[in-house]
């Protein structure tokens, strides 16, 4: 922190010597000169310490700058918490934030916010418990190596939300949690875009887990090699109205739900118990199941077509729609047959899924090559391609 | 002895103050001497025989025998046998003498080797007690002297005796009240903890009372105590009192539960009894037990130095290793004796009684959720999980007595009551999905299997020293202090979970060892009471005022702590990479795991609290006793402090809060004597209900759909209560009662629906405005002959109104009390309340031949069991009947046998919502008792 500061001090000192100098030019057919300096603007509530113990904390995580949590942090109702551009928060001691009122992390493509512990390891800290939260914002931020067990043994999700706000998270990375990456019970308004989410859950936790009447929409995301579904849409038995009704599309599902055991596979898209939905231009490929529409969604409200399936397994092909669910190929999906046939062409890919890596190889690359069959095969609706790299640049941005 | 206890039972020392100096003489009835002479060589003889209740032709133990011209004395025994020898031939007058009865003297003249047998009935005194004295009293373990006490009682109550409980097919506390009127039990699922609910309310608004003090609670979250675990042998009457008094302790809307130990002896006498049974459902299926040596008492972080990092061999696996069994048969074994020393200035009593029983259920449990909320309020299953428990419970009660007389006017006693009780159990459980993930059509889906293993010692410990003191002609002191502690000890709760899935095709995939949770949960009450009493009484010939003023205060303390292990499928392999997931189950010895919160949960368990209460009262009340009619009343004065502290990890959570009330409760009461053998009673009362002290607590335990919050500013009910009843006693055993009752209940508790968040359903304990209770009482006892009947009906009926879950679109009733568009209001009954209780028991009692049988019915109306958050989709628990039968014959002087069968109609318990849902079933099955039973 105090490094970060005082290169910010230094930027600042550097462009006061700019301005003066360019002032002085101008002025320079005066005698007269007046030097001023200034402390550096920084925020109104700038968080200035760079070890943060718990507590209640309000205000704004400077950009670049280096913070260290080792104890629980709150956002009380009323206060917001601004994570500028560029930050690096190391979270240690299993600590976690509990989000009662607002965050929002402002990473941008150049200058993501890191969430990270020092372990690389999964369940090292509590990730964001919003149950209460008014509102969440995730923009370019890395989330890593959450799941951290809560003070009664409970596990957490990386960013777990109970309440009925406006949920964005956009353009962020979720590595190597230990439960669900996103987990939504209730009727939150989600906008979940262009995010990628890999090896998040140890025996269980969907990347994306929506519990109850939830709806937006789920977009351009690459989930690879989670313990249960990658995106599971559900509504609570138990309080069936409003429904979750969401719309899934454009996003690459691969070696999802192995870890789970065969007697909970999980899926690349679950459609389940009450919900509704749309399920487009998915591109699902090594799942232990591929789209599930239970006997239980609300089937007259779902519609799907465009998705593609590719396995290079043979016996998880039987599982592109599970059998006995209400899920059934459409004309419009890609339907491979065998290995090879209708291969998606990833620009870096091996097969078969191995459920023990939590970290995806370095040579994994979700891209698809030129002459892809997702190519131009999407439902125009949503976007001409399908999958999570589109060819009109609208897609992932990792 | 009883005396000493006078104090501290109201109705009993309202009872003495009813009766003193309302004299009426004496009857002389029967004297049956039987002569048998025998052939004579020496020159003593001897005397022996029976004294008997004229009326019931019962013995009478303790009842005295004397020669005064030799300066003998002797108490009958526990039959009322007795027998002299050594008596110098010649004439005499034998002095036959029983408290509550009258003398009678009987002149005899005894030859040489002469062995006399005499028979003396003695007539039981119409209003006894016709001098101040504070010592006298009936005999409490007889039914006709329970007859006597509800009689003279200034309260509403039901007693029941010794002599009853003993003859009945019931072995502990909860079951022989269960048959008293007016009470229903409440059984916890797996019908391990069973309460008293009285007159349909739930036992939050009872309390449970040991000699007339409170007693402290083993439960973790409740201030009630479980009945179940009290062995009826050690008690001498149970009383329920149902309009309280002044001097009462002011916490019981629906009713006090005064579980009366045996007590001051007035003779020496020594009981054993011994018995062995058998549940039926052992010999249709085989006991499950586990290995418990094993078991660690304290948890790994509990047992460590601070900091220490719990490793998955901290652990212990056997008992979570299950193995088939014949089941061992359940037995019991008690005795009881008593003495007096010191020219009877000193009297001891030491009793204990063991069970020892195994006993099961095999159940479901449905949860259900709407078909379709958009279209109707339509409920159905969407999960089911079946359940079979085998639980071995050891109850052992001991009861220690010293008292000691000074002289006529001054006594002291220490009594300590020790309750043990220890219980193991598996719960084997199949959870099936109905509706939902991994289903496709009936028989697939996914199947979770657990299994349960757990122990458990409750102990509670009442230690009471108390002292009466008749200061003066008019004025009577008496004072109690108690210790009451009670506690928990649950270590190592461990259960296994596993799934499999059953396919679209039917196939079934391998099972897999989904997760361990290991539990160690203890809690230690403490109560410290302190009571006084002062009574004045003049008389006003030929009336009587009375005015009493006394107080209470205890203080409470309650420790609570729970730690909880989470064990998950290793999260590496041996190698430290990371795993494949879930790993097949084999077995416990083989099964690998990583301890996923190493810290336990202790620090912020929510069940990891401290609670504390303090209640100060004091009152004044005052009596007119006429010749007609007894009028009394008072105001009693409650000043209740409560506070909790609990660790929360949330910032903004309460973690301590001190709560303070003070009530004002008024009562009054008339009893009036329509005739010698009638009462008329009116009363009213004011009382309250204090809530739970987990209640308050600030907790948050999320559940998969549920939640469950605490409330800390959950407030204490108030009721009003109105009693009438008729009473008459046509035979000193016999009864009728005929009565009403109407409460007016402010601010009553129960848990309820809090709100919809997303698809959490939060569960509050909440009050809910105002609720009303109303019903009649029968209660009936009478004997033809050597036949008898006995029984009660009770009618109740509550309305309470909550919110409910509905779907206001979906619903088109424009009458309804809308909310919002997903709630509405709905009026019911309180929770726990059953329309209709029946109890019939037919007896057959043969005293010339030790012979006694009872055929005992119970039925049990429509009950709510518990509220559900959908509108009109509460659940009921079926009427039900249940059978049992008992008898006993008398083959030996000394020696009884008995038989206890239970649950003859293996009754189930069935719970529904929406009319036929099926939402629960407990199967029981029938339990059978052999015995023998020794008394001197």
């Amino acid at each position: 922190m105090k490094k970060t500061l005082s290169l910010t001090l230094r930027q600042f000192t550097k462009m006061t010597a700019a301005a003066a100098t360019a002032a002085l030019i101008f002025t320079s057919c005066t005698k007269s000169s007046v030097t001023t300096n200034t402390k550096p603007q920084l925020p109104a509530e700038a968080i200035t310490g760079t070890t943060l113990k718990g507590g209640a904390v309000k205000g704004v995580m400077l950009a670049d700058s280096t913070y260290t949590v080792s104890g629980d942090i709150t956002v009380l109702p009323s206060d917001s918490l601004v994570v500028q551009a560029g930050a690096t928060i190391n979270v240690v001691n299993n600590s976690a934030f509990y989000i009662q009122g607002t965050i929002l992390s402002q990473g941008t493509k150049d200058k993501p916010v890191v969430f990270t512990a020092p372990v690389q390891q999964p369940g090292q800290w509590g990730g964001f418990q919003c149950d209460s939260a008014k509102a969440v914002t995730f923009l370019w931020t890395k989330i890593n190596w959450t799941g951290g067990p809560d003070s009664s043994g409970g596990t957490r999700q990386t960013i777990g939300i109970s309440s009925n706000i406006i949920v964005d998270i956009e353009d962020c990375w979720f590595i190597g949690g230990q439960d669900n990456a996103i987990g939504v019970y209730a009727a939150a308004q989600v906008t979940i875009l262009r995010n990628t989410f890999m090896g998040n859950g140890t025996t269980d936790g969907d990347a994306i887990d929506f519990h109850t009447g939830v709806t937006g929409t789920v977009a351009y995301n690459v989930l690879w090699g989670g313990a249960g579904s990658a995106i599971k849409d559900y509504t609570s038995t138990t309080v069936t109205i409003p429904q979750t009704n969401v719309v899934v599309y454009n996003n690459t599902c691969v070696d999802n739900g192995f870890r789970r055991g065969a007697a909970e596979p999980g899926r690349g898209i679950l459609c389940d118990a009450g919900s509704a939905g749309k399920f487009f231009n998915n591109l699902l490929v090594n799942n232990y199941y591929g789209l599930d529409i239970t006997p239980s969604a609300d089937i007259a409200n779902v519609s799907y077509g465009n998705n593609f399936f590719y396995a290079t397994v043979d016996s998880l092909r039987g599982f592109f729609y599970p059998p006995g669910s209400l899920g059934k190929p459409q004309s419009s999906d890609l339907i491979s047959t065998a290995t090879g046939n209708l291969d998606p062409m990833f620009v870096g890919y091996t097969t078969p899924p191995d459920p023990s890596l939590r970290i995806v190889p370095s040579n994994f690359d979700f891209h698809v090559k030129a002459g892809s069959p997702t190519i131009g095969k999407g439902n125009p609706t949503y976007n001409n391609d399908i999958g999570a790299y589109t060819t009109d640049g609208k897609g992932n941005q990792h | 002895m009883p005396g000493f206890y006078v104090r501290l039972q109201p109705q009993f020392c309202a009872k003495i103050f009813i009766t003193v100096s309302y004299t009426i003489k004496a009857i002389l009835l029967i004297l049956l001497p039987v002569i048998l002479i025998e052939s004579a060589y020496s020159q003593t003889g001897k005397i022996s025989g029976r004294i008997l209740n004229a009326y019931s032709k019962e013995g009478l133990p303790g009842a005295s025998v004397s020669i005064v011209k030799l300066s003998i004395q002797k108490a009958a025994d526990s039959k009322g046998d007795f027998e002299i020898p050594g008596i110098p031939a010649g004439e005499y007058d034998i002095t036959f003498e029983n408290v509550g009865y009258d003398t009678i003297v009987q002149h005899i003249s005894l030859k040489a080797n002469q062995n006399l047998k005499l028979y003396a009935a003695l007539d039981q005194k119409i209003n006894t007690l016709d001098s101040v004295t504070i010592f006298s009293r009936f005999n409490k373990e007889e039914e006709a002297g329970a007859r006597q006490r509800e009689k003279n009682a200034a309260n509403v109550t039901n007693v029941i005796s010794a002599q009853a409980m003993v003859r009945s097919p019931d072995i502990n506390a909860a079951n022989v009240l269960q048959r008293m009127s007016g009470v229903t039990i409440q059984r916890s699922s797996g019908g391990d903890e069973a309460y008293s609910v009285i007159r349909g309310m739930e036992p939050r608004y009872n309390n449970t009372l040991v000699n007339g003090i409170k007693i402290a609670s083993p439960d973790e979250k409740a201030r009630f105590v479980q009945l179940d675990i009290i062995p009826s042998d050690i008690l001498s009457s149970i009383e329920i009192s149902k309009s309280l008094l002044p001097d009462m302790e002011a916490d019981a809307i629906g009713g006090t539960v005064n579980m009366v130990v045996k007590d001051a002896p007035d003779n020496a006498s020594f009981k054993a009894t011994a018995s062995v049974g058998y549940s039926q459902l052992f010999w249709d299926e085989k006991y499950i037990g586990f290995d418990k040596s094993q078991i660690q008492p304290l948890s790994p972080i509990q047992r460590n130095p601070r900091g220490y990092v719990t490793q998955p061999g901290d652990f212990s696996r056997s008992n979570l290793d299950f193995q088939y069994q014949q089941a061992p048969p359940t037995g019991t074994l008690g005795f009881t004796y008593t003495h007096r020393f010191f020219k009877n200035k000193l009297g001891i009593i030491i009793a204990d009684n063991a069970q020892n029983q195994y006993y099961g259920n095999i159940s479901s449990l449905y949860s259900v959720s709407p078909v379709n909320e958009a279209v109707s309020n339509d409920l159905h299953a969407i999960d089911v999980s079946n359940y079979n428990g085998y639980t071995q419970q050891f109850n052992n009660g001991l009861v220690a007595h010293v008292d000691y007389v000074f002289n006529k006017n001054n006594r002291i006693s220490i009594n300590n009551v020790y309750i043990y009780s220890y219980l193991a159990q598996t719960r084997f459980s199949q959870d099936t999905t109905l509706e939902g993930t991994g289903r496709t059509g009936p028989g697939t889906g996914q199947v979770f299997a657990n299994y349960r293993s757990l122990t458990q010692h409750e102990h509670i410990e009442n230690l009471k020293i108390s002292g009466q003191h008749l200061l003066s002609e008019n004025l009577i002191l008496d004072w109690a202090g108690v210790l009451s502690e009670a506690g928990k000890r649950a270590p190592d709760r461990a259960e296994i979970t596993t799934d499999f899935l059953i396919n679209s095709n039917l196939t079934r995939t391998g099972t897999y060892f989904d997760g361990i949770s290991r539990i160690w949960q203890k809690n230690d009450d403490k109560d410290y009471t302190g009571i006084i009493n002062l009574t004045w009484r003049t008389k006003l010939k030929p009336n009587e005022l009375e005015i009493k003023a006394g107080g209470l205060y205890r203080s409470k303390s309650r420790f609570n702590s729970q730690d909880m292990y989470q064990l998950n499928p290793p999260t590496t392999n041996g190698n430290g990479g990371s795993t494949g997931g879930k790993p097949a189950w084999t077995n416990i010895y083989d099964a690998q795991w990583s301890v996923f919160n190493a810290q336990g949960s202790n620090a912020y368990d929510p069940n990891s609290y401290t609670a504390g209460e303090k209640v100060a009262a004091g009152y004044v009340m005052a009596k007119f006793h006429q010749k007609n009619f007894d009028l009394g009343g008072g105001a009693r004065v409650e000043n209740t402090q409560q506070n909790f502290n609990i660790n929360t990890q949330s910032l903004t959570a309460l973690t301590s809060a001190n709560i303070v009330y003070t009530d004002v409760l008024p009562s009054i009461y008339l009893k009036y004597r329509l005739s010698l053998k009638e009462n008329l009673r009116l009363s009213y009362f004011k009382s309250i209900s204090r809530p739970n002290y987990y209640e308050l607590v600030p907790y948050t335990i999320r559940g998969v759909d549920f939640n469950e919050v605490g409330n800390p500013y959950l407030k204490h009910a108030v009721a009003d209560n109105y009693d009438i009843r008729y009473e008459l006693y046509p035979k000193e055993d016999e009864q009728i009662f005929a009565g009403v009752f109407y409460k007016r209940i402010q601010n009553p508790i129960e848990l309820a629906l809090q709100g919809v968040s997303g698809g959490q359903i939060e569960y509050t304990p909440s009050n809910f405005g105002t609720a009303h209770t109303y019903g009649a009482e029968l209660a009936f006892t009478k004997y033809w002959g050597n036949f008898g009947i006995t029984g009660n009906y009770t009618y109740t009926h509550s309305a309470i109104t909550s919110p409910k879950i509905l779907y206001y679109k979906a619903n088109h009733d424009p009458n309804l009390p809308q909310i919002d568009s997903l709630h509405v209001n709905e009026t019911r009954p309180l929770q726990g309340q059953a329309d209709h209780i029946l109890n019939v028991s037919l007896l057959y009692k043969n005293v010339r031949h030790g012979f006694f049988a009872q055929l005992a019915y119970g039925y049990q109306g429509k009950t709510l069991a518990e509220v559900a958050v959908y509108y009109q989709s509460d659940y009921y628990q079926t009427p039900m009947s249940t059978l049992a039968f008992s008898l006993e014959k008398d083959i030996h002087k000394h020696f009884t046998i008995f038989g206890k069968f239970n649950n003859l109609l293996n009754t189930p318990t069935t719970l529904k919502s929406q009319g036929t849902l099926v939402v629960a079933t407990n199967i029981y099955r029938a339990s059978y008792n052999l015995g023998i039973r020794y008394s001197h």
